[in-house]
Formats: C-alpha cells, sequence, structure tokens
C-alpha cells in the first residue's frame, strides 16, 4: 500500500512511517504487514471493525510493543527500538482508550506533573513545584483553553468522564508533540460529551500531525481528512474520508457481514 | 462535595450567624494550638531528668523514622515493612565504629555513610518490584538485617547488643549533657521534618504522587519511574539512619531487638494510624505508639492487642489515619464556611463542585481511578 | 560424608514444614490476591494449640487433628469477617494481617507464655533408626515429617489438578474475574481456599513444633521463609512452592550448619538472584 497523502517524491519527510508493520501473538496474527506514511501536519483516521489490530498498531507505533517484524520512523528517525518514553522525547505523543490520568491529583498538578516531564526541573527537590510560576501558568492555561479552567482544584477521579478524556488530552499536549496518537478519544461518551470532544480536537493546533482511532464516523468527518482501513490486521483501504465511505468493501465490513 | 446552590440564605438568620462565627473562630484558633503544643514539648523536653522528657525524646526519635518511611511509602506508595533495618544499622554503625576506636562524630560519619552506601545497593533490587512484592522483599531485606545483627556476632555482639562508649562533643556543645542531647533530638527533628515537607511539595515529590498514582502513565510522560522510585527509597533509609544515629545516643545500647520484625510493624503501624502521604500524621503516630508501648503498657498488659486492633481499625474506617480524619474534618468546616458566608450575603451558595483545593495525597490506601470503561477489543 | 547426608536430610525436613506453610500461603495469594502477613502467627498458633491438646490428651495425632482444625476454623471466621470487607484493596488487606499479628502474638502469649516449648513425639517416631544409607542413625520424627509433607504435596497436587475444585482454583489463579463470569461461586472457592490454608498452616505448626520449637519470634521467621520460597517459587505457583521449599530450606539448613554467621542471610542469595533474574519467580506469571 503506498503513500496516499504524501504527492511529489520531492515532498518534505513524512512525520510518521509505518514500514510492513506486523505482530504475532503466539500464532495469532493480529498487524500483518500495515505500511502508512502520514506527512507532517496531516489529519489521519484508523478505522475497522473491532479486532481488526487498531491498537496493536498503536502500541508498536508508540513503543508499548514490539512489532515482530517491520520498523516505525519518526521525521525520518528510525525509533522502533525505543521505548515510549524516549518516543516523547522525540515528539510522539499518545492517549489511551482507557483513560489513564492521575486519579488522586487534581488537574492542576496532573497538568503540572505532565509540564515538568519535559524538564530537568521533575527532579528538582529543593523548591515547592507552586514555585515555579511559570510551569504552573502554563497549566492553568492549558486549562483553560480547553473548558477546564474552573476544575483545577478538581480530583481528577471525581471528573466527568468528557472532563477526564479531555485532561487526557491535554497531558498529552503539554507534552508539546509533533505527532499526536489518539485511541478512541470518544469511546463511551454521551452524545453531548462528543461534541466537548470533537470541538477540542479540532482546535487543535495547525502544525500538528494527528492520527485517530475512531468507532464514529461523524467524528472522524468533522476532524480527519483521510484514512485508512483496517480488517484482520491487514490494511484494506487508504483514501481521503468521501472515498472511503464510498467504497463497498467497508461498507460490507461495517454493515455486512463481518460488520460491528 | 456539592454545595447546595438552591438560593436560600440560610445564615443570614441569626443562628446561622453563631455557627458561623463559631467555626470561623475554630478556623483561626488551628495556628495557635499548634504553637501550644510545640511550646508543651519544648517545656517537656528541658524539665530535669523527669521522665516525661525521656517519653518525648522517644517519640521524636521514632517520628524522624516514621517520618521518612512515609516519604516513600505515602507518596510513592513504597510500603516497606523492614525501615527498622536501617534505623539498626545506623545505629550498630555508630557502635561498632567507636569499639574499633574511631572518635564519636567520625562514628556519626561513618554511619550515616553506609546506611547511604547500603540503601545505594539494595535500592537496586528493592525497586525492581512494586506494591505487595515490594513489601515482601522489604521484609526480607529488614529480617536478613536483622539476622546478621543477631548472628554475625563477631561484629555485632549478637544477642547482647553493644553498648555505646561515648558521645560526640566539640567544646561546650557536648551530647554528652542529657539537655543538649534532648534539644539536639529536637533540632534534627525539625529539620528532618522540615526537608521531608520541602522535598515532598518540590516537583519531585509531585512526581512520587504520579508513580503511585499511575506509574505507567507517568513513564508515557517522559519520566523515569523506577529512578524515582529508587531516590525516594534512597531518601527515606538515610533519614532511617539518621533516625538509627539519634536512637543510640539517646539509649546508649543496641540490641538485634530494635531490628526485629515486630519493630519494622510499628514503623508502618505509625504510618498507617497518624496517615499515610502526610509527614506530620506518621510523627503524630509516632507519639500515639510510643505511648501505646511505654504508657499504656503499664495499664494493660495486652497493649499490643490494642495496637493491633487499632490498626484493623484504621484501615476498616478511615484508611487515610488520624491526619486523614482531621483534614476531612477541616474540608467539611471550610465548606461549611463558605456556604454559611454565602448565605450571609444573600448569595445562592455556588456549586463550585470542587469546593476548596483538595490537595495533598489521598486518603486512601492505595491509588484511586478515575471510571474507566472495560477495555475494547484492539 | 556421612554428616552431609544428614545434613542434607535436615534441610529437606526443613523444606516440608516450609512447604506446608508457603503452599497454603501462596494459594491464598493466587486466588485472592490476599498477602496475609498473619500467616506465620497462624503456623505458631497452631503449634501451641497442639502442644496443649497433646498435652492433655497424651496423643500426637489429637494434637496435629485439634491443631488443624482450629486453624482451619480461624482462616475461615478471617476470611468471612475481615477480608470479605477488605475486598477493595489488596493493601488494605496486607496492613489488617499485619494488624493481626500483633494481637495473635499477644494472645499467644498470655496463654502460653514466653518459653520456648517444644512438642513432643510419642513412642516410635521419638526415637531413632539407622538408615539403610551410610548406616546413619537418624530421628524418625524427621523422616515422619518428610513423609507427611511428601503425602501431603501430593494430596494437594491431585486436588489441584484431577479434581473439580483444583481446577476451580487453579482457574481462579489464573484469572479471577473470569471465574466469577463464569458463574462459579467464587466466594466459596475463596473461603476454601483460605480455611485450606489455615489448616496446612496450622499442621505444619505442630510438626514444626517438634524440630524447631515454639518461640516468639518463630512466626516471623517462618513468616521470612515463606516469603521466601514465594519469591523464589513465584507468587501464586504451587509448583514454584514446591521448588523454592526445596531450594530455601536446603539453603538454609546449610547455611545454619556451614556459616553459623551468615545463616539468615544466606537465604537472602537465592532470592536476590532471582530478583535480578526472573523477578515474578522461577515458576511465577509475568505481572505478578
Amino acid at each position: 500500500m503506498t503513500a496516499g497523502t504524501s504527492a511529489a517524491a520531492s515532498a518534505p519527510r513524512p512525520a510518521l512511517v509505518a514500514d510492513r508493520l506486523c505482530r504475532r501473538f503466539r500464532g495469532v496474527t493480529a498487524v500483518a504487514d500495515v505500511s502508512l506514511q502520514i506527512a507532517d501536519g496531516a489529519r489521519f483516521g484508523i478505522i475497522g471493525p473491532n479486532g481488526a489490530g487498531k491498537t496493536t498498531l498503536f502500541n508498536m507505533l508508540s513503543g508499548e510493543l514490539r512489532p515482530t517484524s517491520g520498523r516505525v520512523a519518526l521525521f525520518g528517525r528510525d525509533i522502533t527500538a525505543l521505548r515510549p518514553y524516549r518516543r516523547v522525547a522525540l515528539g510522539l505523543g499518545r492517549t489511551f482508550q482507557i483513560t489513564r490520568v492521575f486519579g488522586d491529583l487534581s488537574v492542576l498538578e496532573n497538568l503540572t506533573l505532565a509540564l515538568h516531564g519535559l524538564s530537568r526541573t521533575k527532579l528538582s527537590l529543593l523548591r515547592p513545584w507552586r514555585s515555579y510560576r511559570a510551569v504552573t501558568g502554563d497549566a492553568e492555561e492549558l486549562a483553560a483553553s480547553f473548558g477546564l479552567a474552573g476544575r483545577l482544584g478538581t480530583r481528577a477521579s471525581e471528573l466527568s468522564h468528557g472532563e477526564i478524556r479531555e485532561l487526557e488530552v491535554l497531558l498529552t499536549l503539554a507534552l508539546k508533540p509533533r505527532v499526536l496518537l489518539l485511541d478512541e478519544p470518544a469511546a463511551g461518551l454521551s452524545p453531548a460529551e462528543r461534541v466537548g470532544i470533537s470541538t477540542l480536537l479540532r482546535s487543535l493546533p495547525a502544525g500538528l500531525t494527528l492520527v485517530m482511532i475512531e468507532h464514529d464516523i461523524d467524528l472522524l468527518r468533522g476532524v480527519v481528512d483521510s484514512a485508512a482501513v483496517l480488517h484482520h490486521g491487514s490494511l484494506v483501504l487508504e483514501g481521503t474520508m468521501r472515498e472511503i465511505q464510498r467504497d463497498e468493501q467497508v461498507r460490507e465490513l461495517y454493515l455486512g457481514r463481518a460488520g460491528q | 462535595m456539592t454545595a447546595a446552590g438552591d438560593g436560600t440564605p440560610a445564615a443570614a438568620s441569626p443562628a446561622g450567624r453563631l455557627a458561623l462565627a463559631g467555626l470561623e473562630r475554630s478556623r483561626r484558633l488551628t495556628g495557635p494550638v499548634a504553637g501550644a503544643a510545640v511550646a508543651v514539648i519544648l517545656v517537656l523536653l528541658l524539665e530535669g531528668n523527669g521522665f516525661a522528657s525521656t517519653l518525648v525524646v522517644d517519640m521524636l526519635v521514632y517520628a524522624v523514622a516514621a517520618m521518612s518511611l512515609d516519604f516513600m511509602a505515602g507518596y510513592a506508595g513504597l510500603i516497606s515493612l523492614g525501615q527498622a533495618g536501617f534505623l539498626g544499622v545506623g545505629a550498630y554503625a555508630v557502635a561498632i565504629a567507636e569499639n574499633h576506636f574511631f572518635s564519636p562524630w567520625a562514628a556519626v560519619g561513618i554511619a550515616l555513610g553506609v546506611v547511604l552506601a547500603l540503601g545505594l545497593a539494595l535500592g537496586i533490587v528493592a525497586v525492581r518490584t512494586k506494591g505487595i512484592s515490594f513489601v515482601i522483599i522489604t521484609l526480607a531485606l529488614g529480617q536478613v538485617l536483622y539476622g546478621l545483627a543477631y548472628q554475625w556476632t563477631g561484629l555485632s555482639e549478637g544477642d547482647n547488643g553493644i553498648t555505646l562508649a561515648s558521645l560526640p562533643s566539640a567544646g561546650p556543645f557536648d551530647l554528652n549533657d542529657p539537655l543538649t542531647l534532648r534539644m539536639t533530638v529536637l533540632v534534627v527533628f525539625a529539620v528532618t521534618a522540615g526537608l521531608l515537607l520541602l522535598f515532598a511539595a518540590s516537583p519531585f515529590g509531585l512526581s512520587l504522587r504520579g508513580v503511585r498514582s499511575n506509574e505507567a502513565r507517568l513513564a508515557a510522560l517522559g519520566y523515569r519511574t523506577g529512578l524515582h522510585r529508587y531516590l525516594a527509597w534512597v531518601i527515606a533509609v538515610f533519614f532511617a539512619g539518621v533516625a538509627g544515629v539519634l536512637y543510640i545516643f539517646v539509649n546508649d545500647l543496641i540490641s538485634p531487638t530494635t531490628m526485629a520484625f515486630s519493630a519494622d510493624g510499628f514503623l508502618v503501624v505509625m504510618v498507617v494510624v497518624g496517615g499515610l502521604g502526610s509527614i506530620w500524621g506518621p510523627a503524630l503516630g509516632a507519639v500515639v505508639i510510643v505511648l501505646f508501648q511505654q504508657e499504656l503498657s503499664t495499664y494493660v498488659t495486652r497493649w499490643q492487642t490494642l495496637m493491633g486492633l487499632t490498626l484493623i481499625a484504621v484501615v476498616l474506617l478511615s484508611p487515610g489515619g488520624f491526619w486523614g480524619l482531621v483534614r476531612a474534618v477541616g474540608r467539611r468546616r471550610d465548606a461549611l464556611i463558605t456556604r454559611l458566608r454565602a448565605g450571609q450575603a444573600g448569595r445562592p451558595g455556588r456549586a463550585e463542585g470542587s469546593g476548596p483545593a483538595q490537595e495533598g495525597p489521598p486518603l486512601a490506601l492505595e491509588a484511586a481511578q478515575p471510571r474507566t470503561e472495560p477495555p475494547q477489543a484492539p | 560424608m556421612p554428616e552431609f547426608i544428614a545434613q542434607t536430610l535436615n534441610g529437606l525436613t526443613l523444606a516440608g514444614v516450609i512447604f506446608l506453610v508457603s503452599s497454603g500461603f501462596t494459594l491464598v495469594f493466587g486466588i485472592m490476591r490476599v498477602t496475609n502477613l498473619a500467616h506465620g502467627a497462624v503456623y505458631l498458633l497452631g503449634g501451641y494449640i497442639g502442644y496443649s491438646v497433646i498435652g492433655s490428651t497424651n496423643n500426637f495425632f489429637y494434637g496435629l487433628a485439634a491443631a488443624a482444625l482450629a486453624t482451619g476454623a480461624f482462616g475461615f471466621l478471617l476470611e468471612r469477617t475481615l477480608i470479605t470487607r477488605l475486598r477493595r484493596s489488596e493493601m488494605a488487606e496486607l496492613l489488617a494481617t499485619l494488624g493481626l499479628i500483633y494481637v495473635i502474638d499477644d494472645v499467644a502469649l498470655a496463654i502460653w507464655g514466653g518459653t520456648p516449648l517444644t512438642v513432643n513425639l510419642p513412642g516410635v517416631l521419638g526415637r531413632s533408626s539407622t538408615l539403610p544409607v551410610d548406616g546413619i542413625v537418624y530421628p524418625n520424627g524427621r523422616i515422619f515429617i518428610l513423609g507427611v509433607s511428601i503425602v501431603v504435596a501430593a494430596a494437594l497436587y491431585y486436588l489441584l489438578r484431577r479434581t473439580r475444585v483444583g481446577a476451580i482454583i487453579r482457574a481462579g489463579v489464573d484469572d479471577r474475574e473470569m471465574v466469577g463470569a463464569l458463574g462459579v461461586n467464587v466466594r466459596l472457592a475463596n473461603t476454601l481456599v483460605f480455611t485450606l490454608g489455615g489448616m496446612l498452616a496450622g499442621f505444619a505448626g505442630v510438626l514444626g513444633g517438634t524440630v524447631l520449637g515454639l518461640y516468639t519470634g518463630a512466626d516471623s521467621d517462618m513468616l521470612l521463609f515463606a516469603l521466601a520460597v514465594v519469591i523464589v517459587g513465584g507468587l501464586g505457583s504451587f509448583e514454584g512452592a514446591i521448588l523454592g521449599s526445596l531450594l530455601i530450606g536446603l539453603v538454609v539448613d546449610y547455611g545454619t550448619a556451614y556459616f553459623a554467621a551468615f545463616a539468615y542471610s544466606v537465604l537472602f542469595i537465592p532470592v536476590i538472584v532471582v530478583l535480578l533474574v526472573k523477578p515474578q519467580g522461577l515458576l511465577g506469571k509475568p505481572g505478578t
């Protein structure tokens, strides 16, 4: 499957490249020979029925899983062997289906932790973290820009579903990623909450490359330009959202025998 | 914490005003009460050779050990059942060094060095485990140290223990003088509390709470969480060693019993009963447990049963320990004051939803997790 | 050479007692994720109870039975009252069992006092025989303990591998939530395993009381051994308990015999090695 998003051969380096990624688990092939090239600044979706291998693919891109074969490259640099925290430092961010925020900590503390992640100050022992005004200021701004300003003092475990999702995205944004992987950001959200997430996603910085797994086609349509369809671990189709929605195979996958 | 928000100006009534005044006064009193407590401690320490001062000194020594344990247990979630082992190493090292003709000051330096080295070395093994496994490993570690104290009789004189030869002195500053010694213990306690509180409030302290809350997520944010846990361990173990040095200066004798399993358990009881993750709580816990041990034991022979039952009760009813209770009460009071004030001014109570900032480590024994959806198929 | 063989037999005997204690501990952990720190105290309690019953009935086997029944009942009560209330937090369960240690130890101190006691073996068990190997004279009691341990291990193995109850227990160890979802009465299984664990510990206490004695601190000693076993063998693994017990029993025994100063610490070596090489234990599952 060739590049569906970059045009000429002299195009700038793609932000994220998956090169023939495979992942086998004791005889089960979760991901089979998937190749993708995602351009810098692109908004890209990954769709497919449950069990298609989407999260496994993500896990290989972000480093939670080692591929059985194949490589991953970030802005031209081979990151296949790098652990997640190294990839973070290189600009790759990721959110998870099962939201992982710091439940015991307040929203402000959550964001402060994330913001310190980029600098050596995370090991600083002798000054209260509240005294790092620049950092806490950034945290407050981040929260405010996405509607969580009034919740700074609330424990994360006491936020609503939608707010927790937003916090999750914010935590990842705090690391100033150049490429952001979002794993089903709208899963389990009520229609009202989906609107909130959708707004947040659409207001993300333009230069940020976005790769998103999502079942909700409407949500996807509003956020991504093109997408890849996975089924049984293989890449079935890649193209613009319109092309995908019109494609017969895809319709069969979703609405026909192998549908959700 | 939800506010009523129904708009009734409840506190405009005389009863409401009275209640508000009472609550606000109680809040203003916390400062003076704390100050009075400090004054009482000082007075007790300063008075002659009375047994009250010995009691307070014992409490201070164990408070240092308990606070050190809290730093790793309450913040990083590393509950160690071997902390008394490091206290013992600190104490033994001083005594053994003096037996080998080092001066008391040198002995202190050697002891702290030994504890630090041991912490650095054992930490490499200890932080390879988490949660329950960590508890088990540290229990084993503590018991092995105890076993060494018991069986390496060539070095430790086994069951008899070692009596300290002399305490450090430098000119007019002589720890052999009981008053000077007691004041020194107080100062060391205060410095330790200050340092640990500072560390806890620092970005590093925040990172430890992140480790406890969701280590995988913290790693995904670029933190080397193993390193953070390791450092927390080293700091905690070091201050346990400091407590050990104080211990042998105060007691003149160190024997293996100080490092037996029940001693490790006592420290954990102090921390949990006092309040995991608050530094002050465990200091209070030390006060309570030392009281049980020295005072209660004269009236109630079965004080250990009582202590065990207390721990069980705390775990069942108030996992945040005593400090957690104090904080919860304080929060309720603050929320009530906010509501009454708003009522007084005729405004409806603001349903802020969060109330005053809920900072600080949680009241539970384990990290809370946000409501999550069941895992979807990949 | 004969001395070495005798020493090895001692180690195996110790391994037997340790196995009886750690098998219960590891099964309880495996199926319920409960770290019962009071397990050593239950061992000691069983020993004391057995001692008293033997003292008044003059029958060793009554003592064994009484101890096992008493500690089994204790385990049952403990699980039904305390543990079920704390299912939400593993750490809370662990800390509660820590508190329980103080209670049990103190009560035992009140009843039996602090002087070390030894359980006496009846008749032929109290004597020694000449073994066919190298003409060694070896206490029958130890041979008995070794034999009993092997029989119990075999019985447990049969229970786990060949019976329906055992299958439920093993499934529970593997995947607790799934077993519940399959409609199995998880609570019943939990109570069963906890009770069984208690019985094994008490039973071991009487046997241990013959060769190791009953003394204040015997509970911490045995707890330490059991913990070393599960670290080495793997938390939750029955086979790991067998393997670990053999290893720890022999290491401790040789250590005490040949390196008196470092006897306790010697058991640390396999623990550290396993932690560095395979942190989940030799036969443990990753993620424990």
